[in-house]
């Protein structure tokens, strides 16, 4: 070589280009070749190796520009051929472009301009040999879209143009030798002038194998070819530029070549696996024919699992050294790395993710709710193949069925299980077993290949049977989750006193401030739907209690994960945002608000109503309702209802007045009531009587002091009830002292006996009330003083003075309770003056407390 | 009510009584002279149930206080013009005192301000006012008194005149603490809530022309029972009871105040707590930090965080004082109501 530094590569190139012209520079077999050649010769044997293996990329690749040009060249002729065999033509059209870019570039590089010139040609031809084929084609046309076929047609313009300025020699020779091309490349893998040189690739060898089983007779297909490819497919498995979509395709045809059982649980293994890998995020939900295909997948193997007793499927721990393949063939007992388990879990993630992500009034929503039932099927059938060999998966398998049927009632989960059973009649009618034929996808892809049946028994001792398998096997939290579980659907069957036992029993109240996050929505689920179960029974007290907490926090979406509440303070983070939103149900599974709203707060009206007419009785609930209710009467307009909430208010206020009928009308015939379930009609019927009845107790409250006498009788007619119950309710008030009367049974009326106080009686009673909030806030300084807060203190003193109040006979002058229970508090104040006499003193005589002193005392 | 009356230094008159400031000795006894006396009741009496306020004048002499005259000031309308229920002028009032006491002076009366006095009503007297009046007179006179004259109290049919005085050990502890009255300053001194206001015996005494003239009036008449006699056995108790038991729940609202404040003050209290102690620890592993680097160590103290201010004690004091009155009217009432009670109820069964 005389030339020590480019020469060697120039010369090389050139000998190259002259006995082969689209040489491949990275081709194999002319670089080992060279390589052979020049393994003496120094220096500059390095500048070779640009020719040599491509697998050993990690040389240092030294190239002269005019060689990048023309590898460009080469490179964008591939590009475009492939291209162009996808038939997307708009990329066509752009990859032509930077080719003839390139082409222009590498024929002023002028060294190789002969050989780029043919290789431009060549393409050429073979783009508007492609062209041609298609247009011939049938239908060809109808089926592309509009852009697709512009740019076909100028696609085909634009060749013709390059056509048009080559010589016609050149496309003869170029369109001959590409026949010969077609023709080696047919007859051997090995040629060394093939245009497109992609056999480094390794998707199209293996698309190329492929082809060569795929093309093959499937007898002709042995175990071991197909166990290499599956290795292949495996390996290229996660890797960049690798098509998914058509991995999962090969897979699928190789499975229909599979050679014996063990095999095809490989495979389907492997098919699972790639199709959830199909959708990159976490955030978007597989497709739904996919997801169905793998709970078919799945169940295949179950079932084949299931017949086969050599196949073990193992996960986390080490695997047993795999037999030799004939061993396998003949049935030796092979181990596989896989868990039914967690695809049955991921199945279900994805189900319940693409609920989330559908638009629940869209059809597509109805249609995916059907597939739950192959869903429990599939959860059901993977539990049962749990329950002999690990307890844990079953027990987690078992309360994912538990989670999925808790919130149905009866009669859906019938129609679900008649739905599944009849689809998989239909199906096994249908095919006789297997997915595949000819590579392709099955299109019917609701149909069951396995011969399982849907559990037969009733949702009631399905859900009793889970939560006992969970109680027996599960840990702390699955066994909480599947109470909650029971509970719910205790409550929604209408069984409230079982339900309150059970939540009751299990202390779970207790400690459910320290379980996750998602555990206290189904704790919150449960007590809501208590509520409503209580409410349903016309339990409006329970009902209230339970409903309390969700209403009064003011973050009842957020509680019951049923949609996302704006916050109000601080910004929430991206990542928590999107940690809520996968928390949130499913819409189908959520229970309505307006529903509950409804609920809690007529049930609130109802306790509270005579708690607003007089301000100082104690209170035993929260004062929601009438902070509520204050918020409404500060509004300076206040149109006709239109929500619950300002039906209510507006009811609440017409019954404050003594109308019945007006409070009635709107709150019977709130618009929540439609979601009453039909069993539970009579619930209102029971909501009239209950109105009624405070209807008559508020309106004597409110105008007793206006009246000497008051007839039974007009009562009665008022809220249109019998005399006999207005006489009940009125012996009840009188017994309660809720007002100062008497009843008289001759003329059937209520006779009011008024006690007015004189002024010193009333300067009396409002100095002890005054005192009495002096000597509690005195109290409450004194404990935070001394750094205790001593709250059952209070306590004993609220129960002291019930007591007092009790035990106290009643005397003549104070008929009213409320100067009763005061005259109690008075005495009550009496009997603790001596203390506070005492504690005022010490007080006095240090002048302040000090730290040291403190602890002396206590 | 604005007690805009200062005392005002009138030269020679003041200097027989302040000659040595360091040893004058507190007012042990006030004297009034009748003539001033009837005055104050009268003027009192008018204004009722508006209050009234006056000066007194007198001669600073020996143990006791001798009151020996009396002028009232005027209220002034917005314009400048006398208005009966207008505020007691501030500035023209100071005026109005100097005219006042010179032109007394040119008829001989004695023109030495010992105090002023004021109206009450049922003993509403102690308030933040009262105690500012009256120091800011001890600015000007070491010893002063204030007589206090309860119209409603006397209807009663009692004396409702009282002398009253700030005590020395309110005073002390008030100066200590620099115009407030910190929890420190009462127990060093060993303050308590009676030992704000003292009350100084009062005694009525007349010229001897007066006590003759009297004496001329009494004698000859016969010693039998008149109407007014009959009077004293009116058995309407209500309305007093009534008013100071409503007074009695204001003085608990007034507590109930203060006792928000401290309340209030416990909160800052244990946040500030929570939060220096919070500081200290992390300035103390810095100052660790620095030890084992051989640096500087940086003060404990921090500058940035005050401890919050207690509520002040004085208005708590007066309140419980004012209580204290109410109570003891309200027993002296009741205690001569009951006797009556019995006399009627002894009469009425016979």
């Amino acid at each position: 070589m005389a030339s020590k530094f480019w020469g060697g590569s120039d010369s090389s190139s050139a000998d190259e280009s002259s006995e082969n012209v689209s040489d491949d520079y990275t081709s194999t077999t002319s670089s080992s070749d060279d390589s052979s050649d020049d393994s003496d010769r120094g220096p500059s044997k390095y500048l070779q190796d640009e020719s040599s293996d491509s697998s050993e990329d990690e040389r240092r690749v030294i190239r002269s520009s005019k060689q990048k040009h023309f590898e460009m060249l080469k490179q964008s002729s591939r590009e475009l051929q492939r291209v162009a065999a996808g038939r997307d033509w708009t990329s066509v059209i752009g990859s032509l472009e930077s080719f003839h870019k390139h082409f222009l570039k590498s024929t002023q590089a002028s060294i190789r301009a002969e050989s780029s010139s043919k290789i431009f040609v060549r393409t050429l031809v073979s783009l508007s040999e492609v062209l041609d084929a298609c247009s011939h084609e049938v239908d060809f046309k109808k089926q592309m879209s509009t852009t697709q076929a512009k740019a076909f047609n100028s696609l085909s313009q634009r060749v013709k143009k390059h056509m048009r300025a080559l010589s016609p020699a050149d496309i003869e020779a170029a369109s001959r030798s590409r026949k010969i091309d077609i023709e080696s490349e047919s007859e051997s893998a090995d040629s060394t002038d093939t245009i497109d040189g992609t056999r480094d690739n390794p998707t199209a060898e293996s698309d190329k194998l492929m082809q060569d089983i795929m093309n093959m007779p499937k007898e002709d297909v042995t175990f071991d070819m197909i166990d290499s490819k599956l290795k292949e497919i495996a390996t290229s498995r996660g890797k960049k530029g690798v098509d998914r979509m058509r991995s999962v395709e090969q897979l699928r045809y190789v499975s229909s070549l599979s050679k014996c059982a063990a095999q095809e649980v490989e495979i389907l293994l492997h098919i699972i696996s790639a199709q959830f890998d199909l959708n990159g995020s976490m955030s978007t939900y597989m497709a739904t024919p996919v997801w169905r295909n793998c709970v078919n997948d799945v169940l295949c193997v179950l079932q084949t699992l299931e017949t086969n007793d050599n196949i073990l499927l193992v996960d986390g721990s080490e695997l047993e050294p795999r037999p030799s393949n004939d061993e396998i063939m003949a049935g030796a007992i092979i181990q596989l790395r896989g868990s039914l388990c967690a695809f049955a879990e991921r199945i279900d993630d994805e189900y319940t993710k693409s609920l989330q992500c559908l638009d629940a009034h869209t059809k597509e929503y109805i249609n995916r709710l059907q597939d739950e039932g192959a869903l429990l099927l599939l959860l059901h059938q993977v539990s049962n193949f749990y329950e002999s060999r690990n307890s844990h998966n079953a027990v987690s398998l078992s309360l994912r069925v538990l989670e999925r049927i808790h919130c149905k009632r009866t009669a859906s989960y019938n129609a679900l299980k008649k739905y599944t059973d009849s689809r998989i009649q239909s199906s096994a009618s249908v095919s006789g077993g297997h997915i595949c034929d000819n590579g392709e996808m099955v299109e019917k892809t609701d149909v069951f290949v396995t011969n399982f049946r849907f559990p037969s028994c009733e949702l009631h001792a399905r859900i009793e049977s889970l939560s006992a398998y969970i109680f027996n096997y599960g840990e702390e939290r699955a066994k909480a989750r599947a109470l909650l579980c029971q509970i719910f659907n205790e409550a929604l069957c209408g069984h409230l006193r079982s339900a309150k036992e059970l939540l009751l029993m299990s202390h779970l109240q207790e400690s459910i401030q320290l379980m996750d996050i998602s555990t206290q929505i189904l704790f919150n689920r449960a007590v809501a739907q208590l509520g409503v179960c209580a409410f349903e029974l016309g339990e409006f007290d329970e009902a209230f209690v339970f409903l309390c907490d969700l209403f009064t926090s003011g973050r009842t979406k957020e509680l019951l994960a049923q949609g996302m509440t704006q916050p109000r303070f601080n910004e929430r983070s991206a990542e928590q945002d999107k940690l809520e939103r996968r928390r949130q149900l499913p819409k189908h599974q959520h229970i309505n608000l307006d529903f509950l709203e409804s609920i809690f707060l007529v049930c609130a009206m109802l306790l509270e109503v005579s708690g607003l007419l007089n301000v100082k009785k104690t209170r035993v609930y929260p004062r929601y309702f009438s902070r509520i209710m204050d918020q409404y009467n500060r509004q300076p307009f206040t149109g006709p209802p239109d929500n619950t909430r300002d039906t209510v208010m507006a009811a609440t206020k017409m019954l404050l007045v003594g109308d019945y009928k007006g409070a009635s009308g709107l709150l019977l015939n709130l618009p929540a009531w439609n979601s009453l379930s039909p069993s539970a009609l009579h619930v209102l019927t029971i909501l009239d009587e209950r109105l009624k009845i405070e209807t008559i107790r508020v309106y004597l409250q409110q105008f007793a002091d206006q009246y000497a006498s008051a007839s039974v009788h007009i009562l009665a007619q008022m809220v249109s009830l019998t005399n006999e119950s207005v006489c009940s309710i009125i012996s009840s008030m009188i017994a309660d002292a809720d007002i100062p009367a008497v009843f008289d049974s001759v003329t059937q009326s209520l006779q009011l006996s008024r006690v007015h106080h004189n002024q010193l009686q009333s300067a009396a009673s409002a100095f002890t009330e005054k005192v009495l909030v002096l000597l509690d806030a005195n109290e409450r300084a004194f404990d935070r003083h001394i750094g205790t807060e001593n709250i059952s203190y209070y306590d004993e003193d609220e129960s002291r003075t019930r007591r007092q109040a009790k035990s106290a006979p009643e005397p003549e002058e104070y008929q009213t309770r409320r100067l009763r229970s005061e005259n109690a508090r008075g005495r009550f104040i009496t009997a603790d003056l001596h203390d506070g006499i005492v504690k005022a003193k010490q007080r006095d005589s240090y002048g302040h407390f000090s730290r040291k002193q403190i602890h002396c005392d206590s | 009510m604005s007690f805009a009356a200062r005392a005002v230094h009138t030269g020679d008159a003041a200097t027989d009584a302040g000659t040595d400031a360091s040893k004058v000795a507190p007012v042990r006894a006030v004297e009034l002279d009748g003539g001033a006396a009837l005055k104050i009741i009268k003027h009192c009496a008018d204004a009722s149930p508006g209050s009234a306020t006056g000066q007194l004048l007198g001669l600073d002499i020996g143990a006791a206080l001798d009151v020996t005259a009396a002028f009232p000031f005027p209220k002034i309308g917005n314009d400048g013009s006398y208005d009966p229920d207008g505020a007691f002028a501030s500035e023209e009032g100071a005026e109005y005192q100097l005219d006042m006491l010179r032109c007394l002076r040119e008829i001989n009366v004695d023109s030495n301000i010992v105090g002023w006095y004021q109206s009450t009503y049922l003993g509403t007297f102690y308030s933040e006012e009262l105690v500012a009046t009256f120091l800011s007179y001890a600015e000007s006179i070491e010893r002063c008194v204030c007589i206090a004259y309860d119209p409603a109290y006397a209807e009663q049919g009692v004396c409702a005149l009282k002398a009253l005085r700030l005590s020395e050990k309110f005073v002390e502890a008030y100066e200590a603490g620099k115009g407030e009255l910190t929890p420190e300053n009462i127990h060093e001194k060993g303050l308590k809530w009676n030992e704000v206001v003292e009350e100084v015996p009062l005694t009525i005494r007349n010229s001897a022309l007066a006590t003759a003239v009297m004496g001329e009036l009494t004698r000859g008449q016969d010693e039998t029972l008149n109407s007014t006699d009959y009077e004293r056995l009116d058995l309407s108790t209500a309305p007093f009871v009534e008013e100071n038991m409503k007074l009695l729940g204001e003085c608990m609202e007034d507590f109930a105040n203060e006792q928000q404040k401290v309340a209030y003050y416990q909160r800052n209290m244990q946040r500030y707590q929570s939060q220096h102690a919070h500081w200290l620890q992390k300035r103390r592993q810095e100052n660790a930090r620095r030890r084992a680097a051989g640096e500087d160590v940086l003060p404990e103290e921090d500058p940035n965080y005050k401890a919050p201010q207690p509520p002040s004690r004085l208005e708590n004091f007066l309140i419980t004082n004012q209580v204290a009155e109410h109570v003891s009217q309200l027993e002296n009432f009741t205690r001569k109501t009951e006797a009556k009670l019995e006399l009627v109820g002894a009469l009425a069964g016979k």
